[in-house]
């Protein structure tokens, strides 16, 4: 992709991707689901995971699967909250940038 | 690597962080190579490079978030890759006012996609420039001193090993001597007796030394010259083998 993805637009991206489950996901799912929209490498979402988990975005808890114990990650009431602004401003920032490109007359 | 190797190496590499931050990663990655299935296993390692660039990601990522006044003093790429996104000036709007827009710089993005996109003009290229006339600047001393060292050691152990075969040869000379001087003793016997008598006795006792000597020497040869190998061998090895578990 030739723009760049900020750190603010990826925060964005991984809580609507872990919003769509409503009984949590996990890492590499959240890679997986991540990469359909953006061009990330395996090792980038760790550190953001980990980083809305200790801003309170994010909660995690392990549940047994196959086995094994399976981390999985799930939206606070904080995060849902810090969604609903990204999309407000991503909505805003996209439409300015969507007139300025089509040449419409700027509303 | 193998996933086990990879995971081994991650864990030593982490060992500078908390015990609950190394074993939160050491969770997400295991889980990740657990999920990805064996299949994708060999995808995995090859795309998330070394286990130094995962441990690196991983401990940047914490510098933020762990400590909100941390200082970037250290150069390297992750700092230039992560600095801006984690530093703590640019992460408390963010939390209080959520103006996010306004944060949308270039140099955020830095650490999301690889390659393909650019870093600010400033730094990245000013180094690499700076790379390339350090190594123009070097060439030109450092390939003759090396080849220099290079030879004095080769030189030295090619020496050493000299010496030793020396002195196999002289023993075996003084060997030699001996037995000749046992033999002109017979002769002289009958010229002479007690002159040929001291000559047998003489020779016998070189020859005596020339023998212990042979052993001694080629038994030293024995000992010697495969721990000087095997030594040798390490030390070429040691510098391949840090870089490995540190790169």
């Amino acid at each position: 992709m030739v723009f760049n993805t900020g750190a603010a637009l990826l925060d964005a991206v991984v809580l609507a991707v872990v919003s769509r489950e409503a009984d949590g996901t996990y890492g590499y799912k959240i890679t997986q689901d991540v990469r359909h929209a953006i061009d990330v490498s395996e090792s980038t979402l760790y550190p953001v995971l980990r980083r809305l988990q200790k801003d309170d975005c994010l909660e995690v808890y392990d549940q047994q699967y196959d086995g094994r114990n399976r981390r999985y990650y799930k939206l606070t009431e904080k995060g849902k909250a810090q969604l609903n602004l990204y999309r407000i401003e991503w909505k805003n920032y996209s439409i300015k940038i969507t007139q300025l490109f089509e040449g419409g007359v700027m509303v | 690597m193998n996933r086990i190797e990879f995971m081994k190496q991650l864990e030593t590499l982490l060992n500078d962080i908390s015990a609950n931050e190394r074993a939160e990663a050491m969770q997400y990655y295991n889980d990740y190579f657990d999920d990805a299935g064996a299949e994708n296993e060999e995808h995995i390692i090859s795309e998330l490079g070394s286990p130094g660039k995962v441990a690196a990601t991983i401990k940047a990522g914490l510098k933020g978030a762990d400590d909100q006044s941390s200082q970037y003093s250290e150069t390297g790429y992750t700092d230039t890759r992560f600095e801006e996104k984690e530093s703590p000036a640019k992460r408390e709007p963010r939390k209080e006012q959520h103006q996010d827009t306004q944060r949308e710089s270039g140099g955020y993005s830095k650490g999301y996609s690889q390659a393909k996109q650019e870093s600010p003009r400033t730094s990245t290229p000013l180094k690499i420039l700076l790379i390339v006339l350090i190594v123009i600047v070097a060439i030109p001393t450092a390939i003759p001193v090396g080849i220099g060292l290079l030879v004095t050691a080769l030189s030295l152990i090619f020496a050493f090993f000299v010496l030793l075969v020396c002195l196999i040869f002289i023993s075996v000379v003084i060997a030699v001597v001996g037995i000749v001087l046992f033999i002109s003793g017979f002769v002289h016997m009958f010229v002479t007796f007690p002159a040929g008598l001291a000559l047998i006795g003489i020779g016998l006792i070189v020859f005596a030394v020339g023998l212990v000597g042979t052993v001694f020497s080629t038994k030293l040869c024995i000992v010697v010259i495969p721990c000087t190998f095997r030594a040798l061998v390490e030390l070429c090895r040691r510098p391949f083998r840090r870089r490995e578990v540190s790169a």
